[in-house]
């Protein structure tokens, strides 16, 4: 019979197969020599003509579906290489990601304008009447906030309470930027809509503040750490929006091609950004609400802004080309 | 069934995606369906509670000395992490699954079928956030309604679908009845007997365990009555019928095929380079 002496004849080499299998899914591959990757390779293989064979000569479902089975099993052993080379945690910050920030440079620029025209028009709204901030934000809590930097950090805070409000940061902003990425999916409009939100919202609360008369207590705040989460916000925003005009216009792709194609530089970007906002969060806890002289915190965050600025425009350019 | 990777979706919702290797060589994948991922999704956010309870209490009671804030700003780091890393590391780190996708037997694969890497991985699961809008899932489970290969906006970005992890073990052949009865090769041939016809009778024996004696009479005087009939052998046992035809389609398949012997395949060990 022909279908048993090919299963017969075969079935030895496919239970071979089955058990190299076995040992590259679960173990670790550093335990398997080369011999037997160039043995799974060949078995691999086999296994393929076969299921075709079992296939054009309608041997029957049972061998087929087996055969069906260990070839896609196989064929997952098949990826691409990840060299586990330890200089690419430092070769992403000093190279992937501001070179991909720059690769995306006008989605940047428009999500700047989407995020800081907002912030303009709201402040000058709000400076020309008090009133319009309680619209846009819950009153109670402006009284809070305001009161908050009524008090000003002179004092400084307890380090507990600088430990908590680190971990708040990093719970609540990161997950924000990576919403507001994630959102771009519909079209570039989630993240958008995130952007400006967070522009109303931010010029409303800041402007009110300022309006109270407590500016230099809150901008001193504010411009520290302002310029790892604002800049990182506005990263993450960019690149929903460049993912949602790649579904929007993908060119010459198809819309998964256009998207694959892109992926990495947006991913490493979103991440990125998810650092910038951990640097961020640490400020935001520890040195923001410091007791330093606001005049040292306005120096300071100057100078943080400028370095972040000239990091994402110039880090990884001057770099040999590969 | 569908078709992914470089070639053009057809739009129908599918439980099968064919997958061509480079050999040229179709195979499929069955995929998982909202249920089992939804459980799996279920089972993780188990996990990930556990996780979260079981290390802050370690946080509290090693930090609290220290301050109160201290061990809840860790655990909220802790929870950040756990939340956003939970998933991208161990689909990253373990070919498409977590411990609730391996309890369920569904794995994350790219559409060509090969394990996913860091940056689908993070992909995937970042869009969870846009997956989750406006309330569980909602947009999620829609997408995976209307691309017909059942994937989520993440799976769509990253280029991944979930599959069911199949195992179907080879059995033996089943033994065939001993006394079949005589069908000349020759005259089988005549009547057009297809591998696909001679397919069907094996399924049928294959089976043949599941069938009462009755009930496998009646199946098998529909399938071997016809060629009965033409052949002029009617009021034999319609099983003994099959397996005759059986035994001579098989002798015909061989004049056809050759005996599997004869094709050359190289030892596997022997041909290992």
């Amino acid at each position: 019979m022909i279908k048993q002496d090919f299963m017969e004849q075969r079935r030895a080499r496919w239970e071979r197969l089955e058990h190299v299998l076995r040992r590259l899914e679960t173990g670790r591959s550093g335990k398997i020599d080369q011999h037997e990757l160039d043995e799974f390779v060949h078995l691999y293989r086999i296994a393929c003509s076969d299921l075709a064979r079992a296939r054009s000569e309608e041997l029957g479902d049972d061998v087929e579906s087996y055969l069906n089975t260990i070839v896609a099993r196989g064929h997952k052993q098949f990826r691409p290489r990840t060299s586990p080379d330890r200089r690419r945690f430092f070769d992403f910050f000093t190279r992937d990601f501001p070179c991909a920030v720059r690769e995306q440079k006008w989605y940047v620029l428009a999500a700047t304008l989407l995020f800081v025209v907002p912030i303009v028009i709201t402040a000058w709204a709000v400076v020309a009447d008090p009133d319009v901030a309680y619209s846009l934000s819950d009153p109670a809590q402006l009284e809070m906030l305001t009161d908050a930097y009524a008090e000003g950090h002179q004092g400084g805070r307890s380090e507990g309470e600088d430990s908590l409000m680190t971990g708040f940061y990093v719970h609540n902003n990161v997950g924000i930027a990576f919403r507001c990425f994630a959102t771009g999916v519909f079209f570039g409009l989630g993240s958008i809509f995130f952007l400006v939100l967070n522009g109303v919202m931010g010029g409303a609360v800041g402007a009110y503040i300022c309006v109270a008369g407590y500016s230099e207590s809150f901008l001193s705040f504010v411009i520290g750490h302002g310029a790892f989460e604002l800049t990182a916000i506005v990263l993450s925003g960019a690149t929903g929006i460049k993912l949602g005009m790649i579904l929007v216009n993908p060119g010459q792709y198809s819309r998964i091609d256009a998207l694959k194609l892109k992926s990495r530089q947006m991913i490493n970007v979103v991440l990125g950004a998810a650092a910038m906002l951990l640097v961020a969060a640490l400020l935001e806890g520890f040195w923001s609400p410091s007791g330093a002289a606001p005049m040292i915190k306005f120096i300071v965050g100057g100078v943080l802004w400028v370095l972040v600025i000239s990091y994402l425009m110039l880090a990884g350019r001057f770099g040999e080309n590969r | 069934m569908n078709q992914v990777g470089s070639l053009a979706p057809v739009k129908r919702i599918s439980e099968k995606v064919s997958v061509q290797t480079p050999e040229q060589i179709q195979f499929e994948f069955e995929l998982a369906g909202v249920s089992a991922r939804m459980m799996a999704y279920l089972l993780d956010l188990l996990i990930r509670a556990g996780i979260i309870s079981v290390v802050s209490t370690i946080l509290v009671m090693t930090t609290s000395w220290a301050s109160e804030g201290l061990s809840m700003g860790l655990i909220l780091i802790l929870a950040f992490v756990v939340e956003w890393g939970y998933n991208t590391f161990l689909e990253w780190r373990f070919n498409g699954v977590t411990p609730g996708k391996k309890a369920l037997g569904i794995r994350v694969v790219r559409t060509d079928g090969v394990s996913i890497d860091f940056v689908r991985s993070a992909m995937r699961n970042f869009l969870r956030a846009a997956d989750i809008f406006p309330f569980f899932y909602a947009a999620g489970v829609l997408t995976m309604f209307f691309t017909g290969t059942q994937r989520r906006l993440g799976d769509l970005a990253a280029d991944t679908m979930v599959i069911r992890e199949k195992r179907s073990p080879l059995r033996d052949l089943p033994p065939l009845p001993s006394n079949p009865v005589e069908i000349p090769a020759g005259a089988l041939m005549q009547l057009g007997i297809r591998d696909r016809d001679l397919t069907i009778i094996d399924e049928f024996f294959r089976r043949r365990h599941l069938f009462s004696e009755d009930r496998a009479d009646e199946i098998a005087a529909v399938l071997g009555d016809p060629v009965a009939r033409k052949l002029r052998i009617e009021g034999e046992d319609p099983e003994l019928v099959l397996a005759g035809m059986l035994v001579a389609g098989n002798e015909v398949r061989s004049s056809w095929y050759g005996r599997s012997t004869a094709t050359s395949i190289p030892g596997a060990a022997g041909g290992a380079r």
